[in-house]
C-alpha cells in the first residue's frame, strides 16, 4: 500500500527523475486531501516519483485540478480516508514488461490514482498482468483496476481520464505513444 | 443467401448476451456465449461504422497505413486488431472518448478469449469475478454503455 502525505498545497514544485530519452510528463497533482496510513511516506517514495540516481533530475511543477478544499488541521478519519493502492506486479520478468512498457505502466498507474484521489474514488487495488491473445498472436500488459464502486460510477470514472490520458500521449514521442497503444491496456473492475 | 442488415443483427446479439445473463437459470456454457456475444456485437458495430458493412471500405491502402503506424503488420488475416486500432484515429468529443473506447472493447475482447477457450484457472487467474454469472453480467453491463458510442463513431478518415 503506497501512501501519501498531503500537508503540501497542490501546485507543489517536486523533483521528477527522467531518463535521458524521457520528457517529464504533465501529470496532474495528485492530492491536497488527507490520506491516513499506517506508514507514512513523502511524495518521492511514489513509484512515478521514485527517484533513481542515474538519472538526472528536473524540477517539475505538477499541474493540478481544482477540487473541494479540506481542511488539514485534524487527523483524517472516516469519511476523510483515501488510501491509494500500490502498483502490483505480479508477472514482472515477462517479455512484454521491457524497461519503456513499465515506464509507461508506471505513469498510467500515476495519472489514474491521481484522477482517483481527487475525485475521491475508492479504488481497492492496482494490478498489472499479462494477456495473451492466442487469435492476435500478441501479448499485452494489462493494468486491471478494481474499484469498489458500482457499474455507473467506475463506467464514470473510466471516462473522466481520456482527457488526461490524451494530454499525456501529446507529449510522449511517437514511439512511446505507439507503444502505449498496442501494447498496453486498461481494465476497471466493478462490485 | 440474403444480405442482414447489420444494425438490427448486432441489435439481437447484444439482446441474446442480455437475455442469458438475465435468465438465472443460465449454464457456463449459456454464459460464455453470452460473453462472446457482447463482445462481437460491439466489435461488428465499431468495424462497420468505420469502415462500411463486412469492412468493406477497409482497403489495402489504409490496411498498410495502419499496420505502419501501429505496427500490426504480420497479425493474422482477421486480426481485430488491426481494425481497433484505427479508433486511436478517431478525435475526441464530448460524447466519444476513443483511448476509453478502445480499452473497454479490449476488456471485452479478453473476456471473449476466455468465454471460448480458457478453462484453468491458471488462464482465468486475473479474471476479478468468481463465477461466469458475474462475469457474463459484468461484460454485458459493460457492451451496454459501449454500444450506444459505438454507434455514433464516424466513418474511418479516408
Amino acid at each position: 500500500m503506497v501512501t501519501v502525505t498531503s500537508e503540501e498545497t497542490i501546485n507543489t514544485e517536486v523533483d521528477l527523475s527522467v531518463s535521458g530519452g524521457f520528457p517529464v510528463n504533465r501529470i496532474a497533482a495528485i492530492t491536497a486531501h488527507q490520506v491516513e496510513s499506517d506508514v507514512l511516506v513523502n511524495q518521492s517514495q511514489i513509484p512515478y516519483l521514485k527517484l533513481m540516481p542515474q538519472f538526472s533530475r528536473q524540477v517539475a511543477v505538477l499541474e493540478s485540478t481544482s477540487f473541494p478544499e479540506i481542511t488539514l488541521s485534524q487527523k483524517p478519519v472516516g469519511a476523510n480516508v483515501i488510501r491509494l493502492p500500490g502498483l502490483e506486479w505480479p508477472a514482472k520478468n515477462h517479455p512484454v514488461l521491457t524497461r519503456q512498457v513499465r515506464m509507461l505502466l508506471e505513469t498510467l498507474w500515476a495519472i489514474v490514482v491521481s484522477r482517483a484521489t481527487q475525485t475521491r474514488f475508492p479504488i481497492r487495488d492496482t494490478v498489472v498482468s499479462i494477456f495473451t491473445d492466442p487469435d492476435e498472436k500478441s501479448s499485452k500488459a494489462v493494468l486491471r483496476i478494481t474499484c469498489l464502486t458500482n457499474a455507473s460510477q467506475a463506467l464514470a470514472f473510466w471516462d473522466s481520464i481520456e482527457t488526461d490520458l490524451q494530454e499525456w500521449l501529446e507529449v510522449l514521442p511517437e514511439s512511446d505513444r505507439t507503444r502505449f497503444l498496442t501494447k498496453i491496456s486498461m481494465r476497471v473492475y466493478w462490485q | 443467401m440474403e444480405g442482414s442488415s447489420r444494425d438490427s443483427i448486432c441489435n439481437d446479439l447484444f439482446i441474446l448476451a442480455s437475455d442469458i445473463v438475465k435468465d438465472k437459470d443460465s449454464q457456463e456454457h449459456q454464459l460464455r456465449t453470452a460473453v462472446s456475444r457482447a463482445y462481437y456485437c460491439v466489435f461488428l458495430t465499431v468495424r462497420d461504422r468505420l469502415f462500411g458493412p463486412d469492412a468493406i471500405n477497409f482497403t489495402s491502402r489504409k490496411q498498410k497505413l495502419l499496420d505502419r503506424k501501429y505496427r500490426t503488420k504480420g497479425r493474422p488475416s482477421g486480426s481485430h486488431e488491426r481494425i481497433l486500432v484505427a479508433l486511436e484515429d478517431i478525435p475526441a468529443t464530448a460524447v466519444l472518448r476513443p483511448l476509453t473506447l478502445l480499452h473497454q472493447i479490449d476488456e471485452l475482447k479478453e473476456a471473449r478469449v476466455h468465454a471460448d477457450y480458457d478453462f484453468t484457472h491458471d488462464r482465468l487467474k486475473d479474471v476479478p469475478y468468481a463465477t461466469w454469472t458475474e462475469y457474463a453480467n459484468h461484460m454485458v453491463a459493460l457492451a451496454s454503455q459501449v454500444l450506444p458510442l459505438a454507434r455514433r463513431l464516424p466513418s474511418y478518415p479516408s
